[in-house]
């Protein structure tokens, strides 16, 4: 890697902001759930907790949209598979999500590989069509589908914990994923595998010619970014206790990932991380103001419009460009 | 025997609607190059305006259709200027604006259901209930209507476009930009013009659905799926190919809801779509622009 | 005589990119054939594009008999007189024969003096006139070809800016389009020709406009062009200087 070259061969300090800070928060994160121990503060938990769902979701759609190029506005039916497929484990077999999570992830990752061999041969607008289909065929296989509940989906048990700790394990949980998806996207980012990506996102036939196998390259993206949202979706079936296709099938929630990974920046690593805090605050500050959640649909597709049409680079890009990103934002 | 009939002929006064909900998203493609996702919720919001027209002043929906397609063009030029105008001159087709028009459609969903909810609503003219029979066949009215006042429409836009000096400077542009601009075409007005159009028809479409599907504000984006899938079996851009599109699956989805189950007739589009899909991975929208 | 076209100082580039031309001047008078030449890259079809608003200007000045048209729309100044063919193929392909032909006179308010045109066209160009009805699409490359030009001459115009006419042509094609562009020239319409061979191009023109990085290294008749020392610099690179 070129990069850790030039650092190592620098006579800089060993530890600088760029460490540091993401460290210290790091470690600030672990240590929030204290504040249990002084009273409940539930709510805080709930949105910190959202805020790791989302960056772990966004994050990972980055990995095929931002590097890749692919935008897919159906990638929530890979948070629907992992959440169905965990939940039917815990409801049938009382296995907790907990430990079926990665498995979930997995299963995901299987079913992305084999959606991405079909859907990833066309790009651009079919591309963007056919994630939509792909989301609106699970959710009519879902609504009908009697195994699981068809459109009353699954209900889970609560866990026994009280409830100012009842949160805590999937804080956790989220909190790892979060971490690990992050690691996902700054390796991508940085292996011969994302170069090779980012070359797709830019002319698909001259990668050919430069001896990339495309279609591979593309397909694996498409599923290592589904891995972690299928993870994600069976904790957040164990966080809300239950399993509904009009929960898990809808098009807000992938709306949401292509938003905060835009707003934040594709194709950089703490884009999505910044574009999700951005969001998540905007939502609470909205629905604390107004409560209505017709508003918070109108305001994120405004939101969408103007970053589009003012800063298509996100924050972190647009930063970046007037060189302006502070070092520890900048990984890539 | 009579029954398959009887289910064909309803399936195809449907697929007139479905190919009028669909011309004008065709129409904009094929000028622009812009795949508007924003389509559907440009028809429900004609529904509406139809729905209203109905419920506070008693007015007709099929009268109200030119009224709702006046209100949704000017809508759409409305948009048009504040989102399209800055690019409408590149030719190139970009991701951006597929996220562009899928915002608007958020936009509008979202302003929509502030005001009148997610209810299920639909108009209810007199002949709404009716139905007329031939033979042995019967047509409920409402169908019937709906399915003959879009065949009516189609016709005037083909015939717009085919004969009318602005109609060829619309197929002009859609074929070829340059060529077109550098025989003397305005194409940023065939832009404009053609999205208004396009937005218009939609609106039109609105107003003959109100009385055929009952409608909610999110209930587009079940809809985007289902037009996207029209379209692009009979080739996205082309008028025929969409009426085309829109029948042939309408009398499928139509026999699967009859002699299946109605709850999976909507599956005929994605399938179709992904169907599509894997016979032509060139692109769904196999557009020539050589 | 005064010039029909009249560009000075232009500065022109693409997107937020660099400047492609600079400070170039270029004049031509009525029914005179130019013919620019230079090596790839030298911005040839840049100066056609800006002179037809597909490309707007940085700066400079463009005047068309006189009245300015830099920054105005390509339709614009198409409208005033102008008939640009750039490299593609510029046909509708789902039109037919007689719409393609058609879309020739489309700003032309008088019906009557369209179809005399249009019909002036096919009388140029007879094999088009058994295939009026046929969608253009489905032409041979060489039909395709003819009825560009006769859709240009149905036009009518006072310039006409022509881009690489030969490139990508069969040599039997090749002879056709020159053969076309004679018929234009001759008809008393001023031409300005881009052209990568170099020698063709020059046969069919007045005078020779040589281009190299965006700039004019000179111009001259067209039969002495040829002969000018720094013409083998220009095509041969530095390797001929030493």
């Amino acid at each position: 890697m070129s990069n850790i070259a030039v650092t190592s061969s620098q006579p800089s300090p060993k530890w600088d902001s760029k460490q540091v800070i993401p460290l210290l928060l790091l470690v600030a994160l672990i240590a929030l759930p204290a504040v249990q121990f002084f009273g409940n503060h539930n709510y805080v938990i709930h949105v910190v907790l959202f805020a790791f769902l989302y960056i772990t979701m966004s994050s990972s759609w980055n990995i095929i949209g931002g590097y890749g190029g692919f935008i897919s506005i159906g990638h929530n039916v890979f948070f629907g598979i992992g959440a169905f497929f965990s939940g039917f484990i815990f409801a049938r077999y009382g296995i907790s999500p907990f430990y079926t999570a990665l498995l979930a992830g997995l299963v995901a990752t299987v079913f992305g590989f084999a959606v991405g061999l079909i859907t990833l041969r066309v790009r651009g607008p079919s591309f963007i069509i056919s994630s939509i289909a792909l989301l609106m065929i699970f959710r009519i296989v879902f609504d009908r589908w009697e195994l699981v509940g068809a459109a009353h989906g699954i209900t889970l048990p609560h866990n026994s914990l009280p409830v100012e700790w009842s949160k805590v394990p999937h804080y956790y949980a989220l909190l790892i994923l979060m971490v690990a998806a992050i690691f996902l996207s700054w390796s991508v980012r940085h292996s011969k595998f994302g170069l090779a990506l980012r070359a797709i996102s830019h002319d698909e036939i001259k990668s050919e010619v430069t001896g990339i196998n495309v279609r591979m390259i593309k397909v694996t993206a498409f599923a290592l970014s589904a891995f972690f949202i299928g993870a994600a979706g069976a904790i957040w079936a164990d966080y809300l206790t239950y399993v509904r296709p009009n929960i898990f099938f809808i098009i807000l929630i992938a709306a949401n990932m292509v938003l905060m990974c835009i707003l934040g920046g594709k194709g950089t690593v703490t884009g999505p991380i910044i574009g999700t805090i951005v969001m998540i605050f905007f939502n609470e500050f909205i629905l604390a103001q107004f409560g209505a959640s017709e508003l918070n649909i109108f305001l994120t597709g405004l939101l969408l419009i103007i970053t589009l049409l003012y800063f298509p680079e996100g924050i972190v890009g647009s930063l970046k460009q007037r060189n302006l990103l502070p070092r520890f934002l900048d990984w890539g | 025997m009579m029954q398959v009939l009887q289910v064909v002929i309803l399936g195809l006064a449907l697929g007139f609607v479905y190919a009028l909900m669909v011309s004008g998203l065709t129409l904009i493609f094929g000028v622009m190059r812009i795949v508007n996702l924003a389509h559907p919720i440009l028809i429900i919001t004609g529904a509406f305006v139809s729905y209203w027209l109905f419920i506070l002043i008693g007015l007709d929906p099929i009268l109200s259709v030119p009224l709702a397609a006046i209100v949704v063009a000017f809508l759409g030029i409305v948009l048009y200027k504040l989102v399209f105008e800055k690019d409408a001159a590149k030719q190139t087709y970009s991701e951006m604006t597929v996220l562009l028009t899928f915002g608007m459609a958020m936009v509008i969903d979202g302003i929509l259901a502030f005001f009148f909810h997610n209810t299920q609503r639909i108009t209810s003219p007199s002949y709404a209930t009716d139905a007329i029979f031939i033979g042995e066949i019967f047509i409920p009215t409402a169908q019937l209507y709906s399915g003959l006042v879009s065949v009516t429409i189609i016709t005037a836009l083909a015939l717009f476009l085919k004969y009318s000096n602005f109609g060829v400077a619309i197929r002009a542009t859609s074929q070829n930009r340059t060529s077109a601009e550098l025989v003397g075409v305005n194409v940023k007005l065939v832009c404009l013009v053609s999205f208004a159009i396009g937005c218009g028809l939609a609106g039109s479409a609105g107003a003959l659905v109100s009385f055929v599907f009952s409608f909610f504000p999110s209930r587009h984006w079940e809809w985007i799926a289902i037009m996207m899938s029209l379209v692009v079996l009979g080739g996205m851009g082309s008028i025929t190919g969409a009426v085309i599109g829109a029948l042939i699956l309408s009398v499928v989805s139509s026999l699967v809801s009859a002699y299946y189950s109605p709850a999976w007739s909507t599956m005929v589009f994605f399938l179709a779509l992904f169907v599509v899909l894997l016979f032509r991975p060139q692109g769904l929208f196999g557009v020539r622009v050589d | 005589m005064t010039n029909l076209l009249d560009m000075r100082n232009l500065v022109a580039g693409y997107g937020y990119g660099p400047d492609i031309i600079h400070d170039f001047n270029l004049q031509i008078k009525k029914s005179e054939v130019k013919c620019i030449i230079g090596p790839n890259g030298a911005g040839k079809s840049t100066v056609l594009k800006a002179i037809t608003g597909v490309l707007k200007p940085r700066s400079g000045a463009v005047e068309f008999e006189g009245k300015d048209i830099a920054g105005k729309e390509a339709y614009q100044i198409m409208r005033q007189g102008i008939c640009f063919l750039p490299q593609e193929r510029a046909i509708f392909p789902n039109m037919t024969v007689a719409e393609n032909l058609k879309m020739g006179t489309y700003s032309l308010q008088d019906k009557r003096l369209a179809e005399e045109r249009i019909h002036h066209a096919i009388e140029t160009f007879p094999v088009l006139g058994e295939r009026l009805h046929q969608l253009s699409g489905t032409l041979s490359g060489g039909q395709q070809q003819q009825l560009v030009y006769a859709r240009a001459f149905a036009i009518q115009p006072k310039l006409m800016l022509i881009d690489e006419p030969s490139l990508g042509l069969a040599p039997a094609l090749v002879e056709q389009t020159f053969q076309h562009i004679a018929n234009i020239a001759s008809s008393g319409i001023a031409v300005i020709l881009v052209e990568q061979n170099a020698f063709r191009g020059l046969e069919a023109a007045d005078y020779g406009v040589v281009m190299d990085l965006g700039k004019l290294v000179f111009e001259k008749p067209a039969n002495e062009v040829l002969q000018d020392q720094r013409i083998r610099e220009l095509y041969l690179g530095k390797a001929a200087k030493q």
